[in-house]
């Protein structure tokens, strides 16, 4: 007799997706996959469910959405063949979220017919365009974002498409981390395989299938009886803004109604703002990623990830919004817009489920800074996200400098940095009075002084809340603004555009890149007396604002 | 006169002693609660009581060594010291914004833990050391007045000393190390090069914190019991276990608490590798699985992993420590159905307390102990040889109520169902450790110990295709044991970035192992010949952010050692990750030499019982469940303590002991080797 059999093969499916991953990050070349395990790994069927899907990145939770679908439609499924393999990138096409994704599927064979596809999708640093690391959130379409790689097969039976794959890295700034991230890839996807062929052979064919349908079931009744019971019915709207489109001052709307009926979410952004002519678009996906995200934050955190919960949203997003736009409006840049729809969910989750509410945060703000070291003539590309304050939560504060929402990605130590690159941390710290002021305070940013020693340096910037701060909840305060400065306090200081790409800086110039705080919970006057002397003795609140936001002389 | 050697591990709830004659190889085991508020009090109660039980004086102790995790508690539950850092100017918030990642993705609403120093006692200083070891601002004596000043107004009991790029240059860090020595005298300083000098600021910064926040406990502990070991009448002072898997002196170990707080599991994994290598098997995995977790080791050719990076209740330490990976699930983890009807094991526990149902201290959640009661594997009346009264009844409602129920299935398919997740996650944990590493569980013998260990290791092994599975003599002291066989050791690492075919790279790599093994000889032997050092280095590809540690031939380093490091290096690249770029340039990264002094010892002996092939009887039959048997069948119940050598046994059958239970499914045979293992083997 057969006990907790769909337990098994669950949780089988998901250790085959962790041992994808845990291979994938310590076998790939660049700092993005290694360090910042910017990647996902996924189980799908034959029909292209996911069957299970594991990331320390929430922005890939969509990530398979539209893969196996892709290559279905050019690859029919009786022309594929043990050991083939696939590569594609194309938002448009696949759904992955940005051409920087890379990712590589391998069919899966059980006597002699595909079963199911492991896949890896993987950041690349680089993959061509308009500016070095591909992304830009000024681009002004795809075709300036790097090649387009639509499914196209880089192994036929075993055998390496070197035509194919040299095409691939050709268009690489960074070719040999290209190319040792995706044979890291293959190798992640070649253990998947062999961990589903396992199940099949021992469980069996027909047992398998009906047990996969069991276990998407049982996911999609889990979050269904999660959102009964965490979430008031009803319609509820939010709504936040992004700074600026990337092209023109014009401020970005991201707006949504939550309807939470019947155990489902539906998420109408029509009245977000009109696709962007910037790179700061998000594709369809990536809003189903963040809604997805949000939801198991809310509700349920230790949900396994697969096609049962994806059933149990729809987002209502006509084409040519910039929550679901239309090629070639380009979309690199699509994360820091997703933070600000992922604000704006949560909000109205917040007013659905009061108990689990959290105050809008400050998202990491981006740094791509490129140069050529005076000694030895190498060009270095170095691709950073500092973090903000997380925004403060309705039972605690925010916490102070991390990363939130769509990324949990680590910085990278500076003495690795120094060591590798032309450049010098100058200063690293907390920023005094930037978390909201509230019962719950909100999370600070930092402030850090990057000195650039290097030649024919430049730095692409990203950002948000630079002009519009994290609002507070429950009558708590905005948290503090994040700003770029080029040598600050100097006679030439020069505050730097919200969005810009090449911006030059000259040998032993400054960048000063300030980060968003989080906006604080309930009203100032009701902080714990205990909290706020904490935070004045650890100088995290100046004297100025517990008098004048906390309305209490400091003693 | 020397007769005696003790091994005592002192953990959170019991103290275990193990001693053996050198004279007549017999062996005692004691067993007494430990003493939390004042920790050197249970291992001295346990040296009396213990000698007392074998008859023999202080004056006859030959070798005392102590594991203890009051070092680890003091640190789980914050109880160490008030401690400032001095660190660079602009850079004392680096312990909060860390890696600035939050320890959940997923929930918003888990936090990070507090720093171990509050932001007004980390104190700057002006001073920068640059990348390649140049001076860029020189370390402002006045600065360094007015920070230590601060701290010692603020009344800090320890200070860490941490600057940026020091690993390249330590005179700064040495320089204000200086300083304190001469104006405080009796404070406890940690500076980060003498702690670990290796590059990534943020690691070798909350490893000298945590090293500090540690000094002044454990100096106070080891010094105490040092003394009262002396008050015995022992002439030798009593060494302290480390987390590499080998020992300190209490002196040493006072300088660098960091070292022991991995010391409990590797003390298990010591021990596991001891019994299991004299029974001639020297690739392992060891299967530690307690109440609450599981601790999971590879050991290839008696040697487990060493690895450099450990996380402890969110704090990142860098020292090295045997490679335990530990798997958040036990015999106390709770079962559940969930919302969407699938049964879950875990993560929840019942701890200790209040336990799984049937401990009657009001637990009501059924565990996987309950489930184990249930299906008649465990005694249904008592546990720990009788010291634990346990009510079946209470493991079947709870499981009744909260699994069967909800399910529509009886309680012994509940139970069973229960059994059989909780062992694929195990599985699953075991595999996930040996594939990280490029290997086959199914190569392996699969030693199981801690409470819960034997009750499940069979049915993990089958999963993983493991033929053999081993119980060691005393599963429960099996740390206390691993005491006595260990080597006095220490590590010794710097960071120095070598590029391969730079022009001065073999000349600076010689430099650095000739100092670093200078360093270890005057800490260890005080020159004595028969120190041995073994040299390996941390190895990279240039541009990876990821390194290897390879063996590197002792010296002198030439072109012949780089082309041997090389190889290495490709060798376990490709066993770990399946390919190798050999035309890629390598970067020697951290240098490190691992030093062992032996110290004597006389071999555990083997039982002196003559071999004989015996009929042995069952002290019961009871009841036990098996899918392979198709349900309950009859099993036979022995006494461990009554099993000889060579006697065998076929499953179904329960081996009982005090402080575990062993369970042998149908498809396996048991016997008892010449060293007193149970050796379980798939039929």
């Amino acid at each position: 007799m057969a006990h907790a059999q769909v337990e098994i093969i669950a949780a089988a499916f998901e250790a085959a997706t962790q041992e994808m991953a845990a291979s994938l990050v310590r076998t790939a070349f660049s700092p993005n996959i290694k360090e910042r395990a910017d990647c996902s790994t996924a189980i799908c069927d034959a029909s292209g469910r996911a069957l299970s899907l594991m990331t320390h990145a929430p922005a890939h939770l969509g990530s398979t959405l539209r893969l196996v679908d892709a290559i279905l439609k050019r690859f029919p499924l009786e022309t594929l063949g043990p050991g083939d393999a696939f590569l594609a990138n194309d938002p448009y096409i696949v759904g992955v979220t940005h051409l920087n994704d890379c990712t590589v599927a391998m069919p899966v064979f059980h006597d002699g017919r595909v079963v199911a596809f492991a896949a890896a999708v993987a950041h690349h640093s680089d993959v061509g365009g308009r500016v070095a690391g591909s992304e830009s959130g000024d681009n002004t379409s795809i075709y300036q974002e790097g090649i387009r790689v639509p499914p196209v097969q880089i192994y036929v039976g075993g055998v390496q498409r070197a035509d194919v794959i040299e095409l691939f890295l050709l268009n690489s700034r960074m070719p040999h981390y290209g190319e040792g991230d995706l044979m890291a890839q293959m190798a992640s996807c070649v253990r998947g395989s062999a961990r589903v062929q396992e199940l099949f052979t021992k469980y069996g064919y027909d047992t398998m299938l009906t047990r996969i349908d069991e276990i998407l079931d049982s996911t999609e009744r889990r979050i269904r009886s999660r959102i009964r019971s965490e979430l008031k019915e009803g319609t509820y709207s939010a709504v936040d803004w992004l700074d600026e489109d990337g092209v023109t001052d014009t401020k970005v709307k991201l707006a949504v109604t939550l309807t939470v009926k019947d155990g489902h979410l539906t998420v109408d952004l029509s009245e977000s703002s009109r696709q962007l002519a910037s790179g700061k678009n998000v594709p369809l996906t990536h809003s189903y990623a963040t809604a997805y995200f949000c939801l198991k934050s809310i509700v349920d955190p230790f949900i396994p990830t697969n096609e049962g919960l994806y059933r149990t949203v729809s987002i209502v997003a006509p084409e040519g919004l910039v929550v679901n736009p239309v090629a070639p409006a380009a979309v690199s840049s699509r994360n820091m817009t997703s933070m600000i729809l992922a604000e704006a969910l949560t909000n109205a989750l917040g007013q659905a489920a009061p108990s689990r509410a959290v105050a809008a945060g400050g998202p990491g703000q981006g740094c791509i800074s490129v140069g050529t070291a005076p000694v030895t003539g190498r060009y270095f590309i170095n691709y950073e996200n500092l973090a903000g304050g997380q925004g403060a939560r309705c039972t605690a504060d925010g916490m102070d400098v991390v990363m939130i929402n769509m990324t949990n990605t680590s910085n990278l130590p500076i003495e690795a940095m120094e060591l590798e690159f032309p450049l010098r941390i100058e200063r690293y710290e907390l920023v005094c009075d930037s978390g909201g002021a509230g019962k719950f305070r909100g999370g600070l940013g930092v402030l850090r002084d990057m000195r650039l020693l290097a030649d024919n340096a430049s730095a692409s910037l990203r950002s948000a809340r630079q002009r519009f701060p994290a609002p507070g909840l429950a009558g708590g305060k905005p948290g503090g603004l994040g700003s770029f400065i080029r040598n600050p306090g100097a006679p030439n200081e020069t505050r730097l555009g919200l969005t810009t790409s090449g911006t030059p800086l000259g040998n032993g110039d400054v960048l000063r890149i300030v980060t968003p705080g989080g906006g604080g919970h309930g009203d100032p006057s009701e902080r714990d007396p205990e909290a706020l002397k904490r935070d004045l003795v650890e100088g995290k609140v100046s004297e100025r604002a517990v008098r004048e936001l906390y309305g209490v002389t400091p003693t | 006169m020397s007769r005696y050697r003790i091994g005592i591990d002192v953990g959170g709830t019991f103290t275990d002693l193990y001693l053996h004659d050198m004279e007549t190889g017999e062996v005692a085991r004691h067993k007494l609660l430990s003493t939390p508020e004042r920790p050197h009090l249970a291992p001295l109660q346990g040296i009396r009581e213990i000698m007392k039980q074998v008859g023999g004086k202080g004056s006859q102790v030959a070798f005392v060594g102590l594991g203890t995790t009051v070092m680890t508690n003091a640190l789980l539950e914050r109880k160490g010291a008030t401690t400032g850092l001095i660190t660079t100017a602009g850079f004392r918030d680096l312990l909060e914004i860390a890696r600035q990642k939050r320890p959940h993705t997923f929930d918003p609403f888990v936090s990070k833990p507090d720093p171990l120093v509050p932001r007004q006692l980390r104190v700057e200083v002006a001073e920068r050391i640059a990348a390649d070891g140049s001076v860029l601002i020189p370390l402002d004596s006045q600065s360094l007045e007015q920070a230590i000043d601060h701290l010692l107004n603020a009344g800090v009991e320890a200070i860490a000393v941490c600057f940026l790029n020091s690993y390249a240059n330590p005179t700064h860090e040495q320089q204000t190390a200086d300083v304190l020595r001469r104006r405080w005298r009796s404070g406890h300083v940690a500076v980060s090069t003498d702690v670990l000098p290796e590059f990534r600021e943020y690691e070798r910064l909350s490893s000298t914190i945590v090293n500090a926040y540690l000094m002044p406990v454990t100096r106070g502990y080891l010094r105490q019991f040092k003394a009262e070991v002396a008050a015995l009448d022992i002439p030798q002072p009593p060494f302290v276990m480390n987390s590499g898997g080998g020992i300190m002196t209490p002196e040493q170990a006072s300088e660098r608490p960091i070292d022991t707080l991995f010391s409990g599991p590797s003390g298990g994994v010591s021990g596991a590798v001891y019994v299991s290598a004299g029974a001639g098997h020297r690739d392992i995995i060891t299967f530690d699985m307690g109440g609450t977790s599981t601790d999971v080791c590879l050991v290839q050719d008696a040697k487990a992993q060493v690895s450099h990076a450990r996380v402890i209740n969110g704090v990142p330490l860098r020292a090295t420590a045997l490679d335990v990976h530990t798997v958040g699930a036990g015999g106390s983890s709770i079962a559940t159905i969930d919302a969407g009807g699938m049964l879950r094991v875990g993560p929840h526990s019942a701890g200790a307390y209040p336990g799984p149902a049937c401990y009657m201290q009001g637990g009501k959640r059924p565990t996987v102990t309950d489930a184990n009661v249930v299906l008649g594997r465990l005694n249904p009346k008592y546990l720990l040889g009788g010291e634990l009264e346990i009510d079946a009844e209470r493991s079947f409602a709870a499981i009744e109520e909260h699994i069967a129920k909800p399910r529509n299935i009886s309680v012994v398919e509940a139970a069973a169902s229960i059994i059989a997740l909780a062992d694929t996650n195990m599985a699953h944990a075991v595999r996930f450790v040996s594939v990280e590493r490029g290997l086959d569980p199914g190569d392996f013998v699969l030693v199981a110990f801690g409470g819960a260990g034997p009750v499940h290791a069979a049915s993990v092994a089958r999963q993983l295709g493991i033929a053999r599975v081993l119980i060691p003599p005393a599963p429960g002291v099996l740390c206390a044991m691993g005491v006595l066989v260990k080597d006095l050791q220490m590590d010794f690492s710097r960071t120095r970035v070598c590029r391969e075919r730079s022009d001065d790279c073999n000349k600076l790599v010689d430099s650095v192992y000739r100092e670093l093994e200078q360093r270890a000889r005057s800490a260890l032997a005080n020159g004595k010949p028969e120190l041995s050092l073994t040299r390996t280095a941390d190895v990279r590809y240039v541009g990876q952010n990821h390194e290897l540690t390879v063996d590197v031939p002792s010296e002198p380093f030439d072109d012949g050692s780089l082309t041997a490091v090389k190889d290495n290096f490709h060798a376990a690249h490709r066993e770990l990750f399946g390919y190798a770029s050999e035309e890629k340039l390598l970067e020697l990264v951290t240098f490190r030499v691992n030093a062992r002094l032996a110290v004597e010892r006389a071999e555990l002996a083997p039982p002196s019982d003559a071999l004989q092939e015996r009929g042995i009887s069952p002290i019961v039959v009871r009841k036990a469940y098996f899918d392979e048997a198709g349900g309950f069948a009859a099993c036979s119940v022995f006494e461990r303590g009554a099993l000889r050598p060579s006697d065998t046994i076929k499953g179904p059958a329960i081996v009982e002991q005090m402080d575990a239970t062993t369970v042998v499914p149908p498809d396996f045979d048991a016997r008892v080797d010449e060293l007193g293992n149970l050796i379980l083997q798939k039929g």
